[in-house]
């Protein structure tokens, strides 16, 4: 399932984290992102201080490295796709008994 | 591991203790946990970001039932089930009190970041997630193809391997024209009775 790249654009443009290094690095993403797509299309990046620090196959080999590198603090791991994947939660409603 | 389905829920659900730590081996935290393989990500309770000092390592674009789509923070855990544990799962956070294990915990993308260990090591976490695969590596992945559940391994990985609803996936028909032309809407509603597959176009 896919969205239109606008609709991507404005869903990521809003801010959430409240956390200013995180916003920073998440602009920083969509800054370089149409050069990413030229060299890593597919792959996962990691964005530390706005620069891409580390590319993997999938999430979780990019955030390991990454976070013994520079430990718990905002990191930007996002797949380099034009249009995001869309993760579904499903669980039915769930009524509490 | 067996598990009785717990019947505070309606629908009863499958629930299963679990432990989650950051990646520094902060915690690990108790909690029960849904296994819901319809969804695709694991959630777990918004006081765990807090709890464990999690630092947000992205952003996912989710949707559900309950959830409209949304772009929401992410963060990677390290998630002990028994005596095994994945590490560096991301992760949303939901409000809800349990967690819930998505589908991508059975089928993360290197079996290796299941390990019996228990240590903190830092460096055993990254030794264990490597992802240079070996012939162990191709084996598992064997072991978890043929595991999967019937309805995974039947299920149609191209419009041709797709059987029946020739009238809009037929040659030349409306919505297999708009996939192999990538003009896909935004959004597609299928109506119809249960068991018809609808979700197998997501």
């Amino acid at each position: 399932m896919v969205i239109p790249f606008a609709a991507y654009q404005a869903l990521v443009a809003q801010p959430q984290s409240g956390d200013l290094g995180f916003e920073q690095e998440r602009t920083a993403f969509q800054r370089l992102l149409p050069e990413l797509l030229k060299t890593h299309r597919g792959e996962w990046v990691a964005i530390v201080d706005g620069q891409p620090v580390e590319f993997g196959p999938d999430f979780s080999s990019v955030i390991l490295p990454v976070r013994q590198r520079f430990g718990q603090r905002p990191v930007y791991v996002h797949e380099i796709l034009e249009r995001p994947r869309i993760y579904g939660i499903t669980s039915p409603r769930i009524i509490r008994q | 591991m067996r598990f009785p389905y717990s019947a505070s829920l309606n629908p009863p659900a499958p629930f299963l203790p679990v432990r989650v730590s950051n990646l520094t081996g902060a915690g690990p935290t108790s909690v029960s946990a849904k296994i819901d393989t319809g969804a695709d990500i694991t959630a777990i309770p918004a006081y765990f970001v807090e709890q464990l000092d999690l630092a947000p390592a992205g952003e996912l674009v989710v949707e559900g039932y309950d959830v409209q789509r949304a772009t929401v923070l992410c963060y990677d855990i390290v998630l002990h089930v028994d005596r095994l544990r994945v590490v560096g799962l991301s992760v949303v956070a939901f409000a809800e009190d349990y967690a819930l294990l998505g589908a991508m915990c059975s089928t993360v993308a290197h079996p290796a970041q299941w390990t019996g260990t228990d240590d903190r090591n830092f460096d055993a976490m990254k030794r264990a997630s490597s992802p240079a695969p070996d012939l162990f590596d191709h084996a598992a992945q064997a072991i978890m193809a043929r595991s999967q559940p019937l309805a995974a391994r039947m299920r149609a990985r191209s419009l041709d391997e797709y059987v029946g609803q020739e009238d809009i996936v037929g040659p030349g028909r409306l919505l297999r024209r708009a996939i192999e032309s990538d003009r896909l809407f935004s959004s597609i509603l299928l109506w119809g009775p249960p068991a018809r597959a609808r979700r197998r176009w997501r």
